[in-house]
């Protein structure tokens, strides 16, 4: 605000020569131009698979992408392949997107429901032992998910029994969910709840006060004022974390390989071309449009929602 | 096709599910202020309903006939009980209160004790065991972890010496420090420490001397702490020069950070794929089709097989890591940057001081806290490192890390135990980071 103003004046009043201000303008433009070297590196890998994803196998194979510039062409074989071929060797990528759409959809939704109400509470509600949970839950934010794996594939694959006083008692069936996108989702759903919920709360306990109060007074209970103010008032809140956990979903793979596993009708995009790039590893014409077939819905998303996950991205991290 | 919209149908019907659920407790919750008999019998409803499915899990079975049983007799006994003993009307309206929080919180409970809190415990647990889980063997697996070769490996400190990134290190060491001292008489201190030179040097020695440390140290613990350490660096670094120089650019801001942030979207098995087409190495004399080797080409130099070559490629790997990472850095320094109070800006610029000064001195400072939150992510996230190495490498060419051999250990070759224990590593080493973590966030609640 201050900044427009100031500028000419401090340049008089600092009274800098002409060399050192020469060397001023050539320093930020240094930088600059190093910024946008940083930029072009950054593009570069993205843009040659892009490319190369449309050119034929020969082509692929033979020159490097960036002939494309001075020789274009442009083929959709690769991508008909990956999506839709059969037969040995084809990647089967369009039951895939399928596949990680039945364990998104779920994986996002859900949760944000659950983390919602615990959020509520945490913020707008009292009692014993509170800050002690929102502790506990802070504090497995960090924890890694290897500490999981291996009593959760357990738990899906022989349900849970005790022994008790000599009997072996099931607290929960075999239900055989291994294989299954619910593994994978209900998985997803637990795992993404401390972030949803320390989100969420942090959100909601800036809400204004008075308004939840004179809500209050004027006989609502907590769940009206829950479910006509607070959601209302939250949306922006859901929606970073909608897309947090989005993206971070359909970009898994160690929860897949692990709960759902290779199986052609459940395994996702993300196993799907590990699979591809241990079988196939020199077929570039296939691996290029296969993963370039796993980033378009995360990459529109992306772009599209960039700000909601921004903004995200700042609650979940500058305050935690 | 079919699959999805099943998944879509499943979805909303448990979504409507669990609200309708949510719905009803918070109304049976109500009861107890009006109708108590009702309550109770709602209550032993639940409790019975429970009592029927163990039962039908354990002994007697019989499917849903003892489930619904179970509840029926459960809410027959509550609403006699309720019947029986009534209290008065405060005490109800109390029992209510006290309750309704543990309706709002408890299935984000339950779905973290299953997932997270149990699990965590029993793997702790399993650490202690056998590759079967099924006797004691005390710290073995650990002792296991710290003496295999693979997995461990100080044999080639004494290399150290000879290496030249160390003795460069050291050297920027030296400079920093004396830096510092000359530094420091010019403006009356012991040594000055908060000048840009010196940390530059000083930081610049430092990271030569732990890599130095990193290519002659080997086994799957060290490279995990490569990882981590040169993410952290690089992609803080990176990501705070980007967002230092954007937010002063009048064009193209927005462009340079859309693309510096873009890999976040990618899967880090998109990013893999992406990187081995870059590394791709084809035998010197045939065409290269891979983005380095190429620029090698052009400079008439050999190939190089990037992903083979020791010990840098474990380097190689983690670049990847930063290329996604960096941008993550960016969007939250860039923030914290713009937060910084223009009146400080201001009154450094009225007392002469130049842009570079202004940065180190005043932008720096200010967003201090930021960084410290960008550098603990970093670490947790880097720490569990997996997809990029299983995908690129598969942890071959002595580029493993703890979350593939972990996998490994627990999935392919059925140790249990010595997985639990890998697991529990990780989690050892990001315990100081949870501590911070609570730290800051009771710091937060004392503020509000």
């Amino acid at each position: 605000m201050t900044a427009k103003t100031d500028t000419p004046r401090m340049q008089e009043s600092t009274g800098q020569s002409l060399g050192g201000r020469l060397f001023k303008k050539l320093s930020q433009g240094g930088t600059k131009v190093i910024v946008w070297i940083l930029v072009v590196i950054w593009l570069i890998p993205t843009l040659g698979l892009f490319i190369s994803s449309f050119r034929t196998e020969a082509e692929i194979k033979t020159t490097g992408w960036w002939t494309w510039f001075t020789d274009p062409s442009f083929t959709l074989d690769n991508y008909d392949f990956v999506l839709f071929g059969t037969g040995a060797g084809a990647p089967g990528m369009g039951d895939a997107l399928l596949n990680s759409l039945a364990i998104v959809i779920p994986a996002t939704i859900i949760p944000i429901a659950i983390a919602a109400f615990a959020a509520y509470a945490f913020a707008w509600m009292d009692f014993p032992g509170r800050q002690w949970l929102f502790i506990l839950l802070v504090s497995l934010l960090a924890v890694p998910i290897q500490m999981s794996l291996i009593p959760l594939l357990q738990l899906y694959v022989g349900g849970a029994h005790i022994g008790l006083f000599g009997l072996d008692l099931t607290i929960f069936p075999d239900l055989d969910l291994q294989g299954t996108s619910f593994s994978a989702w209900a998985t997803h759903t637990g795992f993404g709840m401390p972030l949803a919920v320390f989100l969420l709360t942090n959100y909601m306990s800036t809400l204004p006060r008075d308004v939840i109060e004179s809500a209050r007074i004027d006989g609502g209970d907590h769940f009206t004022i829950f479910w006509k103010l607070i959601v209302p008032l939250s949306v922006p809140a859901l929606a970073a974390f909608a897309i947090f956990q989005f993206l971070w979903t359909w970009n898994d793979y160690l929860i897949a390989v692990t709960f759902v596993g290779t199986a052609e009708n459940v395994a996702p995009v993300t196993v799907v071309l590990a699979n591809v790039t241990g079988s196939r590893g020199q077929d570039w014409h296939i691996l290029t449009a296969a993963a370039f077939v796993t980033m378009i819905l995360p990459l529109t998303v992306f772009f599209s929602l960039q700000r909601y996950f921004v903004s995200g991205l700042l609650a979940g991290s500058t305050k935690g | 096709m079919g699959a999805v919209i099943s998944t879509l149908i499943g979805v909303i019907l448990t979504v409507l599910g669990f609200f309708a659920l949510f719905f009803t407790l918070n109304r049976v919750l109500d009861l107890a202020r009006t109708q108590w008999s009702l309550f109770t019998g709602a209550l032993g409803l639940f409790f019975g309903l429970l009592v029927g499915a163990f039962l039908n899990g354990n002994g007697p079975g019989g499917g849903l006939f003892t489930i619904i049983a179970g509840g029926v007799v459960g809410a027959a006994v509550g609403a006699g009980l309720g019947q029986l003993r009534d209290l008065p009307a405060t005490r109800r309206a109390e029992i209510a209160d006290k309750v309704r929080p543990w309706v709002f919180v408890g299935p984000a409970l339950f779905a973290v004790s299953i997932t997270l809190i149990i699990p965590v415990i029993r793997t702790a647990v399993l650490a202690l065991k056998d590759r079967g889980s099924e006797n004691w063997v005390g710290l073995d697996n650990f002792k296991w972890i710290f003496t295999n070769d693979d997995l461990f490996n100080v044999s080639g400190v004494g290399d150290i010496f000879t290496s030249r990134l160390f003795i460069v290190g050291v050297i920027g060491i030296i400079v920093g420090l004396v830096l510092a001292r000359v530094r420091g008489r010019e403006i009356g201190v012991r040594a000055d420490f908060e000048n840009p030179s010196t940390l530059g040097w000083i930081g610049i020695g430092l990271t030569g001397v732990l890599f130095a440390m990193f290519t002659v140290l080997s086994g799957v613990i060290w490279n995990n702490l490569w990882w981590v350490f040169s993410v952290t660096i690089f992609a803080t670094g990176l990501g705070l020069f980007v967002a230092a120089v954007t937010n002063r650019m009048e064009r193209g801001e927005k462009v340079a950070k859309a693309i510096i942030f873009l890999p976040m979207a990618i899967s880090m098995v998109g990013a893999s794929v992406i990187w081995r087409f870059v590394y791709n190495f084809q035998p010197p004399g045939e065409t290269q089709i891979g983005a380095l080797n190429a620029v090698l080409d052009v400079f008439g130099r050999d190939p190089i097989p990037w992903l083979i070559r020791l010990p840098w490629n474990t380097f190689f790997l983690i670049i990847v890591m930063i290329w996604i990472q960096a941008g993550f850095a960016m969007v939250i320094l860039s923030s914290a940057i713009k937060a910084v109070p223009g009146d400080q800006l201001e009154a450094a610029r009225v007392d002469g001081a130049t842009d570079r000064d202004i940065f180190w001195r005043v932008t720096i400072p200010n967003i201090r806290s930021t960084i410290a939150v960008v550098v603990t992510t970093l670490i947790v996230v880097v720490m569990k490192v997996y997809d990029i190495v299983k995908v690129m490498t598969n942890g071959e060419f002595d580029t493993n890390v703890i979350a593939n051999e972990m996998f490994d250990q627990a999935f392919r070759f059925t140790q249990a135990g010595r997985g639990a224990a890998l697991a529990t590593v990780l989690l050892l080493f990001i315990t100081p980071i949870m501590y911070i973590n609570i730290r800051r966030v009771q710091e937060e609640a004392a503020l509000r």
